[in-house]
């Protein structure tokens, strides 16, 4: 009897140990991906190590019930990009209740911190980037990290090759029509 | 007009290389060492989840036991048949009445059961196979009889029934004093008018 109940136990460490395991690999190869898709919603690496961090926790939480493991990515991004966007929302409405003078700070934290926006161009296309709709904004951010290519995002996103490459092309084009208008302002002021 | 040019010259491939330049970020050296300490504060994987449905239920059901246990054990047992009113009643005088009375009260409840003494669960089960209609009478209203047997018993009041009325002996009749007449007085107006000839 014992000695069954041992086995059992056994197997139940065997188990947990497989998923600890397998949740490990799933966490170096996605680590950067989730910390970058943090990154372009929040633009501040230590808010997005904190939300890519929650990301990983939550995900190993529901680690067992995930099926198909090779939807990790896909299903981590998603997580990801949704908790990345509202603590973006929570940080705008602190800074809203804060005053300008702590935006202000925050801002000169910013430009002080590790990531300095390097010129005026860069901040410009993150502004641009800012403006487009959720679903074009994650595509060409997707597309924008590790160079993945058009099926890689699909997968990414569980979407057909054909909405990628549709949405790629709207998001480009607005972005460019975007940062035409931000530099014909520029040029007149 | 600078602007328009430069605007002018970004293709997509270059495009691309921008935005790829801009997130060309890397996290902390310590980032994966953090997010392991983080996910080692987590339970084990798949089992947070079982343990957020057990622990709850198990809270309610041990709640509802807490709720419906005494009150089951004090709820009086409706399916228990009901005693006849007799043998209630000679039950709760040997309850009301004290150790001098029990003996004359188990001597009713054994003239009322006449044969052999029954455990009061047989005595149950033979009531049940009387086929006889039996009169339900309210708990206080057998408690009440009981009592005043027991009081009976203890001689503590006269219970003599007082003497019927003889139904064939002569009424007596009273006298009644005579009544006074009543003067009415006439109605002033009524008599005036009359004398007048005109009618009221």
């Amino acid at each position: 009897m014992h000695e069954r109940a041992d086995r059992l136990a056994g197997n139940v460490v065997t188990v947990d140990e497989d998923l600890a395991r397998e949740f490990e690999a799933r966490l170096v190869e996605s680590s950067t991906l989730a910390f970058r898709v943090a990154f372009s919603v929040l633009r501040q690496r230590e808010d997005a190590e904190d939300v890519a961090q929650e990301a990983f926790a939550k995900a190993y939480r529901s680690f067992r019930q995930l099926r198909e493991r090779e939807r990790f990515r896909a299903w981590l991004v998603r997580m990801t990009w949704r908790m990345a966007i509202d603590r973006h929302r929570a940080n705008r409405r602190r800074l809203a209740r804060d005053g300008v003078e702590a935006g202000l700070q925050s801002r000169l934290a910013r430009e002080s911190g590790d990531v300095v926006l390097e010129n005026e161009r860069a901040e410009q296309l993150w502004q641009a980037i800012d403006t487009l709709p959720e679903k074009l904004r994650l595509v060409i951010v997707l597309a924008g990290i590790q160079g993945h290519d058009i099926r890689e995002v699909a997968t990414l996103l569980d979407v057909p090759d054909g909405t990628v490459k549709s949405r790629l092309f709207l998001a480009r084009k607005q972005l460019r029509e975007r940062l035409s208008w931000m530099a014909t302002n520029a040029s007149t002021r | 007009m600078d602007g328009h040019k430069r605007v002018d010259e970004v293709s997509d491939p270059s495009l691309d290389r921008e935005i790829e330049s801009l997130l060309a970020v890397e996290p902390s050296p310590e980032f994966l060492a953090r997010v392991r300490a983080r996910v080692a504060e987590e339970p084990a994987p798949g089992r947070w989840r079982t343990w957020m449905l057990v622990v709850p239920g198990a809270a309610v059901v041990a709640f509802a036991l807490l709720i419906v246990w005494p009150s089951r054990e004090q709820a009086p047992d409706h399916h228990a048949p009901a005693l006849p009113a007799s043998q209630q009643a000679a039950e709760v005088a040997q309850q009301a009445s004290p150790p001098a009375a029990s003996s004359e009260a188990s001597r009713v409840r054994s003239r009322s059961t006449p044969g052999t003494a029954l455990p009061p669960a047989a005595a149950r089960d033979r009531a049940i196979d009387i086929d006889l209609p039996d009169v339900v009478i309210a708990e206080n209203e057998v408690r009440t009889f009981a009592a005043l047997v027991a009081t009976i018993r203890q001689r503590r009041f006269d219970v003599a029934v007082p003497a019927a009325p003889d139904l064939d002996a002569p009424l007596e009749m009273k006298e009644l004093r005579p009544a006074e007449p009543i003067e009415i007085e006439p109605i002033v107006k009524l008599a005036a008018l009359q004398a007048e000839g005109e009618r009221p």
